[in-house]
Parts: structure tokens; sequence; C-alpha cells
């Protein structure tokens, strides 16, 4: 049982709105971690709180996320310290390897020159660090990526929560924090997809295009791409479809949308553009 | 001094008042006071017929200026209410002997609720003109149906404004901005630009044409299929290329996207502007 399981678990029991309840062994991973209890407390605060515009967050919320984030920075500086130190070492653990004894370095040491200085600052250092070293890196690396997917399921509410809103600069904000993820939740997919499909905005209708772009695969929303595009009497958005499943489509679906029945429900417009993509060239 | 002769100018005067009553009957003026003053206010608008303007002041009251007028040009839809069709095709009443009463009635609601303001006037054959004024930091939605402009000034709120027959103006504005026209102009004025949210400018036929101050930074984006564009900025716009290298066997892959962008005074939050076959300016302010 993950810390991670434990979120997305929350995450889709607020996406549907229902309180379904813990598994046994999520509940005893819950109780041993209060940092993961606080983690669930903010996102669940998060969702529920209505936001309205100009209305800062409360203190708390602010304060959680800011801890989060102030988190991962730190360790991120930290990691990429270690990734830094790490060349110094190699270099002086072949030059320092003639003989200075600990007297003639004590001595030096009394007897500065800055080069010598530095060499002894720097040996001190090193020594210091490797004799941490090799236990502590991978405590940090698990941290780094754990604090990484703290921060993309935080993101992934973000986005879905202001998808919900009414006002349709927020359900922007929502597509651009959508992009910001790597999709890879497909709660939040599936959102964008019934925004695209009723969402009487077509900036936020051709933005959520644009962020579907950043989709690995269509999968199974694929077909559903294909119908939407056929149906779609908005040109603008009918254009886009077509040039998302272009360009990013399976050669499947493709095929079927330049085929003679498909084409036929296209605008004559979105139709010369589908000529003119066609000329786009393989290297 | 007889009486006729000072009954005369009375009644003159009198006619006269009255008549000017009658003219002034199509413009009516309202104040409206908030429930929450100092607070986040949000004002929605929906006109069938007509123009809204909307200008912020530093007041915290809404002030509803509404004039109405005889619709007097050709309407698809009003033609089909003039001459329903029942189900049994029965032949129009006869009106010999009666006289058309021109209807000058205008229905507007008005509602408020915890700084929620509605404002609507219904489908009917009246134009009606709309000009309020409302606090500077208002969040404001406007959808205007037929009819004439949807005209901002002033404020510095979210902006959510659809125009389907009648252009839309902004200036003096900071966004966040969603406006969308079909076959008219989009004009906005940027004092300054939202840090917080993305705006965007769509019209399916019409033109987009924006001036940004000195000051505002943001990345704009630029899209147009069969229009041209024209700017004025220092920086150039730049393709956003998607280039996605699919190697499959020993065939590659390069996809070019067709949004250009350009970062002005080092970047910001997003500014997209998109019509299908309208031409984009983006301008600086001197």
């Amino acid at each position: 049982m993950t810390n991670q399981e434990i979120i997305d678990w929350k995450i889709a029991s607020l996406a549907d709105n229902n309180s379904s309840e813990l598994s046994a062994e999520m509940q005893s991973h819950l109780e041993k971690n209060s940092q993961l209890q606080e983690e669930l407390l903010f996102i669940e605060q998060f969702w529920t709180n209505d936001v309205k515009p100009l209305v800062m967050p409360s203190d708390r919320v602010d304060a959680n996320f800011y801890q989060m984030l102030s988190r991962a920075q730190s360790t991120q500086q930290h990691s990429s310290q270690q990734e830094t130190a790490l060349p110094l070492n190699n270099y002086h653990s072949s030059s320092k390897e003639q003989t200075i004894s600990l007297m003639e370095k004590i001595k030096s040491w009394f007897m500065p020159t800055p080069l010598a200085q530095f060499a002894t600052l720097t040996l001190v250092f090193v020594l210091g660090f490797n004799l941490n070293q090799a236990p502590n890196n991978e405590k940090n690396n698990a941290a780094y990526s754990g604090l990484q997917e703290d921060i993309s399921s935080l993101t992934t509410v973000l986005a879905m929560s202001m998808l919900k809103k009414d006002s349709a600069s927020e359900r922007l904000s929502g597509v651009a924090y959508s992009r910001q993820t790597d999709l890879s939740n497909p709660l939040l997919v599936e959102q964008l997809i019934e925004l695209l499909a009723r969402d009487k905005s077509t900036s936020v209708r051709l933005a959520i295009i644009n962020s579907l772009a950043e989709l690995k695969s269509f999968g199974s929303f694929e077909q559903q791409l294909l119908t939407m595009t056929t149906k779609e009497e908005n040109l603008l958005v009918q254009i886009e479809l077509c040039r998302l499943l272009l360009n990013y489509g399976s050669v499947e679906i493709k095929t079927l949308l330049t085929a003679q029945e498909n084409m036929h429900y296209l605008q004559p417009e979105v139709r010369e553009f589908i000529k003119a993509q066609s000329m786009i060239s393989y290297i | 001094m007889n009486k006729l002769s000072v009954t005369l100018p009375l009644t003159l005067i009198a006619m006269l008042a009255g008549s000017i009553q009658l003219a002034n009957a199509a413009e009516k003026t309202y104040s409206l006071p908030l429930s929450k003053p100092g607070e986040p206010v949000s004002i929605e608008v929906e006109v069938y017929r007509g123009s809204v303007t909307l200008v912020g002041y530093k007041g915290d009251t809404i002030e509803i200026s509404a004039t109405t007028s005889v619709f007097s040009g050709k309407d698809d839809d009003l033609k089909k209410v003039k001459a329903p069709k029942n189900s049994n095709n029965n032949p129009a009443r006869s009106n010999k002997g009666l006289k058309s009463v021109k209807s000058q009635s205008t229905r507007l609601e008005i509602e408020e609720k915890n700084n929620d303001v509605e404002i609507s006037s219904e489908f009917s054959n009246q134009h009606v003109d709309l000009v309020i004024k409302v606090p500077q930091r208002s969040s404001i939605e406007v959808e205007l149906h037929k009819g004439g402009d949807i005209s901002i000034d002033g404020i510095s709120g979210s902006l959510e404004l659809e125009a389907y027959g009648g252009m839309i103006t902004a200036k003096n504005i900071s966004g966040p901005i969603v406006a969308e026209t079909g076959q008219t102009d989009i004009v906005v004025s940027f004092s300054n630009f939202d840090k917080t949210s993305p705006s965007s400018l769509t019209s399916h036929m019409g033109n987009v044409d924006i001036t940004l101050a000195k000051k505002v930074a943001a990345n704009v984006n630029v899209q147009t299929y069969q229009g041209e564009i024209f700017s004025g900025l220092d920086k150039d716009f730049v393709v956003i290329d998607e280039i996605k290298k699919n190697k499959k066997g020993k065939k590659q892959k390069i996809v070019l996207g067709g949004i250009m962008q350009a970062k002005v005074n080092g970047g910001g939050q997003a500014l997209s502007l998109t019509s299908y076959s309208g031409n984009l300016y983006i301008r600086k302010a001197k």
C-alpha cells in the first residue's frame, strides 16, 4: 500500500461525490502516517472550498500548499547540490591519493596559501559528505519522487476543481493546470472530454483540444473524439478536432476521419483544411 | 385677463409636459444598492435584443439606465412569432375595425442577492439599450443575442462576453477576459493584465484587435486560418511547434502546430487571439 494509492482513492471519491469506505489495509496505512492524513484533509478542503474570485484561500490551505512546495524545492536543491558534489568527489579521490599525512595537512592548514586552504576545505567537505552519502541518497531520491507525485496530485485536484467552475476564465485556468500534469489521471481526461463536448465557450473548448494533444495515446477516447468531430457545428472546434486526430490519432482513426462517409459530415472549410494538412510530408 | 387666456397656456404647458412624459417613458433609471458594500460583486447581464454598456466607477451601487425603442428591422424569429402555426391550421383572426397598439412595455428583470446581480431582458420586439455603472472591481458576464454592441470601460474584474450580432469593445481593463463573437470584431485595450488567469478572444469571422499598455506582461498566442496577423510589438511571433518525433522503423514524423506566440515584457499569463477568417491586430499603446 502506498501513499499515492490512497491519494488517488481520495481524488476519485471526491470526483464521483461519494464517500466510499477505506479498506482495512488503507485505514491501517493511513493511521500510521499523520502527514498523509494532513494531505488528504488539505485535498478535501481544497475540493469542497467554494473559492470565489478575489477571495484568498484560508491561511491553513495556503500554509499547507506552500509547505509542500517548499519541501519539494528544498529537496530539489539538496539533490542538485549532491549532483554537483559528486564530480568533485571523483576528481579529488584520484588526485588526493598522493599521500598527504595528517600532520602535514594540519601544518598546511596553519600556513595557508589560498589554494591549500581551498583544497583542504574541499577535502574535509567531501570526506564528511561521502561518509553520509550512500545511505541517504536513495532516501532523498525517494522523498523527492514522492513530493513530485504529491504536487502532481495536487495540480490534478486543482485542475478538476477549476474545470467545474461557472466562469469561463476559471475553466480556462483549469485547462491550463491540466497541462501541468501528465494527464495520467483518467478521471481528469474524462472530465476534459466531457467539457469539450458540452462547454458553451469556444475558447475553453479550443484550450481543451490543445491540452489533449499532450496525451501519449487517446486510447478508448479516440472513437468518442471522432464522433464528436463529425457532429460538431462550431467551425473552429471542428477544425481543431480534425487537427488533433490527424496529428496524434492512430492510423485507423485517421483513415476513418478521411473516409468518404465521414468527410461528408465535415464543413467545407474543414474539408479544405484536411486537404491542406495532407500535404505535410514524411521525412 | 379672462379665463381663456389663462387656461390655454396652462393647457399647452400640461400637454407639453404630458408629451415629454410620454417621450421619456422609454427611458428608465434604477439605482441598486449592494447587500455587501465593499465586497466582491458579480454581475450577469442577458439581453435578447439591444446593446449593453458597462462602465466601472468607484462607487458601491449599481446604476442602471434602460432605454427602449421599437425594433423596426427584419427578424426571422419575430416573423415566426407573428405568424404562429397551430395544429388546426386556422386562418389568422380578423383585425377589421381594430387599431394596432404599439407595445412599449419593456420587461427588464433585476435581481440582487449577496452582491450577485442578474439583469435580463427577455425576447421581445423591443430594442433595449442598457447603460450600467458598476463598481470597478466587479466580475461581469454579458450575453447579447441580437442587435448592437457590448461596450466595457474601466472594469478591473473578470469579463465573460458573448455577442452574437454586434461587436465587443473593451477599454481600460485588466482581465481576465473571455470574449466571443460570430461575425463581428472584438476590440480590446488592456491598461494592465491579470497574472492569475488566462484570457482568450475568439471571433469566428470577425477581426480581433488588441492594444497592450507598455507595462503589460503576457504570452500572446495568435491563430488565424484565413486571416492575416499584424503586430506592433517589439518581440517577434514564433511558431509553437508540437514536435513529436515518432520513430517507426526508418521513418520520422514531425508535427507542426498552428499557434504562434510572442512573450511580451518577459511573458506572463496566456492571452489567446483566434479567428477563422478575420485578421489579428496586436498593438502597443503609446
